[in-house]
C-alpha cells in the first residue's frame, strides 16, 4: 500500500513537472529562446494561488490567477529582451531574481500551509488538455509562424510574421504554464514555500531531454506527451534510486543523479546519431 | 515607375558599398544585375526589400507585395520543417495566419502541382524534412515558396548558383515563363553570363553604382 501511494504521488509530481517540461520545450526548443524565468514564475504562481486560497478564494480562480501571474512574468522577460535588448538568458535571470522580492511581498512570510479542505483532482485533465491544445496549435497556420520564429527569424520577418509579437506570446504562454504548475504543486502538497523553485529549471530540462528520447517522433502531440512521460519517468527513477537501500543514497544526492541522467540522455542522442551516419 | 532608387548610398563602417546609386524599374520589366563578389548586389536587394535602410537617398516603392529568393537557401527555407510545412508557411505570406490546420488535402494537391513543374523530384518529398534535401533542391524549394502566392515584384539572388547546368537552365526557363506569363517585375542577380539573355536589360554594379552592361541577345 505504501509503495502504491509512493508511486501515485510520483506520477502526480511528474505530471506537474511535465507541465514545466512542456513550457521549457516551447521556449528552448521551439522559440529557441533560453528562458530562465522558470524558477521565479513557478514560485510566483504558487504564491499567488496559495494566498488567494488562504483568503478563502475558489480553487479554480486561484489557479487562473496563477496562470496570469506566470504569464505576466514571462511577458516581462520578453519586454526586457525585445524592447531593452537584454540578452535572453540575462533577461530571464534578472526577472527570476527580481521575482524573489515580489514573491515574498505576495506571501509575506517564507512559507504557509494551505487550509486542509483545499484539494484539486483535475491534474490529469489539465495535462491532457495542455497536450491537445498545444499539439493542435502548433500545427495550425499560426503554429507554423510560431515555429518559424525560432528556426529562421529572417525568413519569418520577410514572410510577414511579427517576430516580436510571437516571442512575447510564447514567453507569456510558457510562463503561464509554469505558474499553473506552481499553483497545482502547492495545492497538491498543501503548502507553499518561497524556495520551492530551486533546481526546477534542470528538472524541467531533464523532462524534455528524456521525453525526446522515449518518444522521438515528429508529431507535436507526441513531443509534448514526451515531456510528460519524461517527467514521470524521471520522478519514478529518482524515487526508485532513493528507496533502493543498497545504494545508500541521500536526498541531497538528487542533484548529482539528475545531472548524470541528463548527460546520459543527451550523449546517447549524439552516440546513436553518429552511429546512424557511419553505417550508411 | 514601379521602383525608383534615388541617390541611394549604403555605408558599412566608413566603407561605401552603394554610392549615390540610381535605378528605376518599370512594371513588367526583367532586370539582370551582375557584378563582382562583394560589389554590393545583395545589399542592393536588402535596400529594395526594406531590410536595410540606406545611409542616404530615397527609395520609392510603388508596389505592395514583394517576394524574394535569398542567395543562401538555408535562409530562404525552414530547415527543421517538412517540405509541405514550408510551402504552407509561404502560402500564408500575404494573409492572416489563422487557427486552421496548416496541412489539408487541397493544399497538398496544390503543392504537389507546384513542385511538379519545378522538375526537381520534389513532389515525392513533401513529407521530408528540408534539411535532408540537396542544396539545389532546397534552392528550388525556396523559389517555389517565393512564387507560391501573388506578388508584384520578385528579387532573385543567384537562384541557380547551387544547381548543375541542366537543372539551372531548367529553372531559368521556369522562372522566365513564370515571370513573363504573369507579367511580373523581376530583378535577378546572376554570375552566369548565359543567363543574362533572359533580362530586358543588364546592369553591372561597380564601385557602388549601376552601369548599363550593353545590349543583349533577346530570347523569345
Ligand atoms: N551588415 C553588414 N555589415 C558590414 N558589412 C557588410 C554587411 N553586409 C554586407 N557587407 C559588406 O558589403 C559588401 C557587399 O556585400 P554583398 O553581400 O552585397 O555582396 P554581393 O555583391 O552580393 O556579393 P556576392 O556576389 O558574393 O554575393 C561586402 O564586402 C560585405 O562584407
Ligand atoms: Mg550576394
Amino acid at each position: 500500500m505504501a509503495l502504491g501511494n509512493e508511486i501515485s504521488s510520483c506520477i502526480a509530481l511528474g505530471l506537474l513537472q511535465g507541465i514545466i517540461g512542456t513550457a521549457l520545450f516551447l521556449t528552448l526548443r521551439i522559440l529557441n529562446f533560453t528562458d530562465l524565468t522558470c524558477e521565479g514564475s513557478f514560485v510566483l504562481g504558487s504564491c499567488v494561488s496559495s494566498i488567494l486560497l488562504l483568503r478563502g478564494c475558489n480553487v479554480y480562480i486561484s489557479i487562473i490567477a496563477a496562470l496570469f501571474a506566470g504569464g505576466l512574468a514571462g511577458l516581462s522577460t520578453g519586454v526586457l529582451n525585445i524592447f531593452f535588448k537584454v540578452k535572453d538568458i540575462l533577461a530571464g535571470i534578472l526577472i527570476a531574481f527580481m521575482l524573489y522580492s515580489v514573491n515574498l511581498r505576495v506571501l509575506d512570510v517564507p512559507n504557509i500551509t494551505l487550509p486542509e479542505n483545499v484539494s484539486f483532482g483535475g491534474i490529469y485533465v489539465f495535462c491532457f488538455g495542455i497536450i491537445c491544445v498545444l499539439g493542435y496549435l502548433l500545427t495550425t497556420d499560426w503554429g507554423l509562424a510560431f515555429r518559424s520564429v525560432g528556426q529562421n527569424p529572417t525568413l519569418a520577418v520577410t514572410s510577414g510574421v511579427s517576430v516580436k509579437k510571437i516571442t512575447l506570446i510564447g514567453l507569456a504562454l510558457s510562463n503561464a504554464l509554469i505558474g499553473l504548475s506552481g499553483s497545482l504543486f502547492s495545492i497538491n502538497q498543501g503548502f507553499c514555500d518561497i524556495g520551492s523553485g530551486t533546481g526546477l529549471l534542470i528538472v524541467g530540462l531533464a523532462s524534455v531531454v528524456i521525453g525526446e528520447r522515449v518518444l522521438p517522433f515528429k508529431s507535436f502531440y507526441l513531443k509534448i506527451l514526451g515531456c510528460f512521460c519524461g517527467a514521470v519517468l524521471y520522478r519514478l527513477f529518482i524515487c526508485i534510486a532513493l528507496n533502493f537501500d543498497l545504494l545508500k543514497l541521500r536526498p541531497s544526492d538528487i542533484n548529482m543523479i539528475t545531472g548524470l541522467l541528463i548527460l546520459v540522455f543527451m550523449s546517447s542522442k549524439i552516440i546513436t546519431r553518429r552511429r546512424r551516419i557511419t553505417c550508411c | 515607375m514601379l521602383l525608383k532608387l534615388d541617390n541611394v548610398s549604403v555605408q558599412f563602417n566608413e566603407r561605401k558599398i552603394l554610392d549615390r546609386l540610381d535605378l528605376s524599374v518599370a512594371r513588367g520589366e526583367f532586370v539582370v544585375i551582375i557584378g563582382d563578389n562583394g560589389a554590393g548586389k545583395s545589399t542592393l536587394f536588402n535596400v529594395i526589400a526594406g531590410q536595410e535602410n540606406p545611409t542616404s537617398g530615397r527609395v520609392v516603392r510603388n508596389f505592395l507585395k514583394i517576394t524574394r529568393v535569398m542567395q543562401d537557401p538555408r535562409v530562404g527555407t525552414l530547415g527543421n520543417m517538412t517540405v509541405k510545412e514550408n510551402l504552407a508557411f509561404a502560402y500564408k505570406r500575404e494573409s492572416r495566419r489563422g487557427w486552421r490546420p496548416c496541412i489539408n488535402k487541397d493544399r497538398i494537391s496544390m503543392f504537389r502541382e507546384k513542385l511538379k513543374i519545378l522538375n526537381m523530384n520534389l513532389e515525392d518529398k513533401l513529407n521530408d524534412t528540408v534539411q535532408t534535401l540537396s542544396g539545389g533542391q532546397r534552392q528550388a524549394l525556396a523559389f517555389a515558396m517565393a512564387v507560391l502566392v501573388d506578388y508584384d515584384i520578385i528579387l532573385l539572388d543567384e537562384v541557380t548558383a547551387a544547381l548543375n547546368p541542366e537543372s539551372a537552365s531548367n529553372l531559368m526557363e521556369l522562372i522566365n515563363r513564370t515571370v513573363r506569363i504573369d507579367q511580373k517585375t523581376c530583378l535577378m542577380i546572376t554570375h552566369n553570363p548565359a543567363h543574362e539573355k533572359y533580362g530586358d536589360r543588364v546592369l553591372k554594379l561597380e564601385n557602388g553604382r549601376l552601369y548599363d552592361a550593353g545590349p543583349i541577345k533577346k530570347v523569345k
